[in-house]
């Protein structure tokens, strides 16, 4: 058993529900797919049967568990939906925490049918951070529609809220080159909050 | 080629274990940002540090000043996940280029990654895969091992890794994969004692029969942590309980047969206060007889 090629085949494997599900139901054809033979795929069929399942699902839980932890006051914003609306665009090979987070905010910003629209400002609001801790200089503006900078120190206390009223915000991040980040918001308007339980 | 190359390289094991002679580090704790204040706070309880050197490749300011400051007040060890030591592909010229401008930063008396491969094919998997235990992934990771070197000359030292599951074709057992893949790199020993429980728990192993089959005298530093049992009974190796007894008594023997220059507490999940941290230290210098 050539270890490049076995080392490729579980690479797919661990990483492509659908290559598992393929080789789960025909080991012969999929494993010539994934570039084994006929041996190497009888030796890696003889697994016990849940092995590779076992081994992605234990990678995807990782994967979910290190962008949940960028995504601290998003996941306090969304609540039960936020691990779901995760698992949901955890898919394909790896491609780092960040993008994971960056993808999942993604996600939510395009969707209307989001119930509290101020969770997903908060959402940007922490991907911006996200974003602008790639970046070796540069500057980044975002408009919200909710005031997400109060929202999210509210959070970040542990506070939960019953109704938040629009109020738009202005952010504004920037860094120059090899320097730290510099963050500043403008709220437009009064914020209005209403304490002390969550909901839309 | 295995032979060749730990000829050349025992050097190096011989190395480790000199430099690490010269003062052992202590017991310390795998760095995470969400204690950082306690860790400052209580200070004069933590030995050393073991910091996840991904975490500060391509790092921007914040991140750097975060490394200085623990620099200033504590030993790091740097810790690597992603170089994939034992793919066949060989090793990531880019990622190895960051790992050695970090060493060369911190000028730690050595470093460390895994006996596993992370991607293959040109493919991330994102964790550490274990490797099959024949003698082809350890003349690849000999040969890796070999091209690490060359750009890091600092002491590197290798750590046994859980196993899902066995690969089929296996040549060898677990204890001698590993005791023959340090031998034919020349690197010294990163014991995880809870992986080799781990491991043993899962695949139903007898650790008492098996424990002298163990390279324990090229043991440098260890890792020890807490896992818990999924829904099927396998233990998972998840950082997030204190360390079992089992564990314990595999880190007393390390400190009795090895040469041991440092212990690090890995936890990562389901924080305790940070006291608990703090007393399961005091526990392992107690196994070590450190006090």
């Amino acid at each position: 058993m050539p270890l490049a090629e076995i080392q490729t085949a579980l690479a797919r494997l661990f990483t492509d529900a659908d290559a598992r599900e393929s080789f789960g139901r025909e080991p012969g054809a999929a494993g010539r797919a994934l570039g084994l033979d006929d041996s190497d795929a009888r030796a890696l069929a003889s697994l016990a049967p849940h092995a590779l399942e076992d081994f992605a699902a234990s990678l995807n839980a990782k994967r979910a568990l290190d962008a949940r932890k960028l995504l601290a006051l998003t996941a306090q914003a969304f609540g039960p939906a936020f691990g779901p609306r995760l698992r949901a665009v955890l898919d394909g090979s790896p491609r780092g925490a960040a993008a994971d987070a960056l993808a999942l905010i993604a996600s939510l910003s395009n969707d209307g049918a989001v119930s509290a629209p101020w969770a997903v400002d908060v959402a940007r609001y922490e991907a911006a951070f996200i974003e602008m801790g790639r970046r070796r200089w540069g500057f980044l503006v975002r408009r919200f529609a909710y005031p997400a900078p109060v929202i999210a120190v509210a959070l970040g206390r542990g506070e939960t809220f019953a109704a938040i009223a629009p109020r738009a915000a202005l952010a504004f991040w920037a860094r120059a080159p090899g320097g730290r980040l510099m963050h500043r918001y403008w709220p437009i308007g009064r914020v209005r909050i209403a304490p002390h339980s969550r909901n839309g | 080629m295995a032979a060749a190359v730990a000829a050349a390289v025992e050097a190096e094991a011989i190395e480790v274990k000199a430099q690490a002679a010269q003062g052992f580090l202590g017991v310390g704790l795998g760095y995470r940002p969400s204690f950082r204040a306690d860790l400052f706070a209580n200070r004069e309880r933590v030995d050393f540090l073991e910091i996840t050197a991904d975490h500060f490749f391509d790092a921007r300011r914040e991140k750097l000043d975060e490394l200085d400051l623990l620099a200033a007040h504590f030993p790091l060890i740097p810790h690597g996940l992603d170089l994939s030591l034992g793919s066949a592909d060989g090793v990531d010229g880019a990622y190895l280029d960051k790992f050695a401008a970090l060493v060369e930063r911190l000028d730690p008396p050595w470093w460390s990654e895994h006996i596993a491969f992370t991607r293959a094919g040109g493919i991330a998997i994102g964790h550490l895969a274990c490797l099959p235990y024949t003698n082809e992934a350890i003349d690849v990771l000999a040969s890796n091992v070999e091209r690490v070197r060359r750009a890091i000359a600092t002491p590197l030292i290798l750590e046994n890794v859980t196993a899902s599951f066995v690969m089929p074709g296996a040549e060898m057992d677990e204890a001698e994969f590993v005791t023959r893949a340090l031998a034919a790199t020349g690197c010294g020993w990163l014991c995880d004692v809870t992986n080799i429980y781990t491991n043993a728990f899962n695949q139903g192993r007898d650790l008492e029969a098996e424990i002298d089959g163990w390279p324990w005298e090229r043991a440098v530093q260890a890792h020890f942590a807490g896992g818990r049992l999924a829904r099927d009974g396998r233990l998972i190796d998840s950082h997030d309980r204190p360390t079992p007894p089992e564990a314990l008594r595999l880190l007393a023997n390390l400190a009795r047969r090895g040469a041991l220059c440092g212990a690090i507490l890995e936890r990562d999940e389901d924080l305790p206060p940070f006291g608990d941290l703090l007393d399961e230290l005091d526990r392992a210098r107690a196994t070590l007889g450190l006090r």
